[in-house]
């Protein structure tokens, strides 16, 4: 799977490309997420618009991207399609991260203090 | 509810890949959508299966990818009836692999383990038997609630 990255407002915008994240690729996504990860930006938006499944590898993936990055920079999500919705409110990591419906307002949150 | 009460859907022998589990997940969602089922209900189901699976490649046959699990799809009145079976090690305990799932701790959330938590959350019965030369995981996955109602023929 493909990562795009692209910068804006501040913040490095991370998209996967590709419709399925499971335990078939969760060892690829991670490699080419945590070296995305290297930017000088503080916030790190991860785009996950594409993803029509994730499974519970998919979702260490992103679990493990937090912890890389926690105490130096931060981590929003957006774009979670309903099936990705779903997955996070069964596990209750909704609760961990967090999560803006749109790419913009993922950006606009990036602009308020961390809570 | 009896057998007979029951339609069989779909039954599948797939080789333990996790390439595999990815096959049988997206013939279940097609077969899903050709039954009209509501996307809440495909995503539960794709999901359930997916853990499921999963959990068979990874532990009864640590990853190797020469073994066969079966897969059996039922419709039973209200409930859709997901059997799955496999031939490898049968050194697992459900009850052992949902310890602590319900203390996650949003503060350090676990990167793997979840996997059977979701089965679990989900369906309406999750049951695991080890047999001398075969395991068997059957989840329910009920029909009706959230507006997931079965089209009329």
């Amino acid at each position: 799977m493909n990562i795009q990255a692209e910068e804006q407002a501040r913040c490095v915008i991370l998209r996967p490309q590709g419709s399925r994240s499971d335990s078939a690729n969760a060892a690829s996504v991670k490699s080419v997420l945590l070296d995305r990860l290297e930017t000088q930006q503080q916030t790190v938006i991860l785009d996950l618009n594409e993803i029509e499944f994730m499974d519970s590898s998919g979702l260490g993936v992103i679990v493990s991207t937090l912890k890389r990055i926690s105490g130096t920079k931060r981590l929003i999500l957006c774009g979670l399609q309903p099936a990705v919705t779903r997955l996070f409110s069964v596990t209750r990591i909704d609760k961990v991260f967090e999560i803006a419906t749109r790419r913009d307002e993922a950006i606009t949150l990036a602009k308020i203090p961390q809570p | 509810m009896t057998q007979d009460a029951c339609e069989t859907w779909l039954c599948m022998a797939l080789q333990s890949r996790l390439e595999g589990v990815r096959v049988a997940a997206i013939a279940v969602r097609e077969l899903c959508k050709s039954y009209g089922l509501s996307d809440n209900l495909q995503h539960d189901l794709e999901l359930c299966l997916v853990e499921s699976l999963t959990n068979i490649v990874k532990h009864s046959y640590k990853g190797e990818t020469t073994h066969v699990m079966e897969l059996s799809l039922r419709f039973c009145k209200d409930v859709i009836v997901c059997t799955l079976t496999d031939f490898g090690e049968s050194n697992f305990s459900l009850e052992e692999e949902l310890q602590g799932c319900d203390t996650l701790d949003p503060d350090t959330p676990p990167e793997n383990g979840l996997g059977l938590l979701i089965p679990r959350s989900i369906t309406s019965s999750l049951e695991y038997t080890a047999g001398p030369d075969r395991n068997t995981l059957v989840f329910t996955i009920p029909v009706g609630e959230k507006g997931d109602i079965m089209p009329t023929e």
